[in-house]
């Protein structure tokens, strides 16, 4: 208990509900933001979407323009649509969704749970539907 | 979800490479990384990273993985 209160100390826990997206460069020294062709234009917020409760990681597919935003307060993964900025599935995951990566190639997205499992899905940019479930797949590797 | 793959205790950051499409899993409680195929998914190495690995980044060029610890 002690290791999981440090951790999340450590960590730091984000407890908004809703997701800004900003650019960054306004946190920037003013040197590096002399550089347009290397950074985004000054720091605004293009949209607020909702997402689900304590939001704590996020990450992005710039070739499907979705962002993934796991929300460790109701154990669901947001699926955005970039563009339209707007929630196009919400989808179960598993406790403690500390980390999140998206392989552009492949389009599959990779969760770290607190639970020591590594999950991973490649459609479900299209849809809860399609994010079926796979059992048996290979030794070592379990379906949920 | 396609796949659960188990890794070590606690894992805190995730970076995929997507030229080899080897997942890597940062295990804050073990001090490890798990290295995972991702055409496998298999766990293919338990690396040790130290104290407490909390985020990593990838160099893709140098082939040199950045850890960093809380």
């Amino acid at each position: 208990m002690t290791n999981s209160t440090n951790h999340d100390l450590c960590r730091g826990i984000a407890v908004s509900c809703w997701v800004p997206l900003l650019a960054f460069s306004a946190w920037l020294p003013a040197a590096a933001q002399a550089a347009p062709s290397l950074y985004a234009p000054p720091s605004m917020i293009v949209g607020t979407v909702p997402t689900g409760q304590s939001p704590s990681v996020v990450a992005v597919n710039p070739a499907t323009h979705k962002v993934y935003v796991a929300n460790e307060g109701d154990l669901t993964l947001s699926v955005l649509d970039g563009v339209a900025l707007r929630v196009i599935a919400t989808l179960p995951i598993g406790i403690g969704s500390h980390a999140l990566a998206v392989n552009p190639t492949t389009n599959r997205i990779y969760v770290a749970n607190l639970g020591s499992s590594l999950l991973h899905c490649d459609r479900w940019s299209r849809g809860p539907r399609a994010c079926e479930r796979h059992r048996g797949i290979r030794a070592g590797c379990r379906g949920r | 979800m396609l796949a659960n793959v188990t890794v070590g205790s606690a894992p805190d950051a995730v970076v995929v490479d997507a030229g080899t499409n080897t997942i890597y899993v940062a295990n804050n409680a073990d001090g490890t990384v798990s290295v995972v195929s991702g055409s496998k998914n298999t766990v293919t190495a338990t690396l040790s990273a130290g104290s407490r690995p909390q985020a990593m980044a990838l160099n893709r060029r140098l082939k040199r993985m950045r850890m960093g610890s809380c």
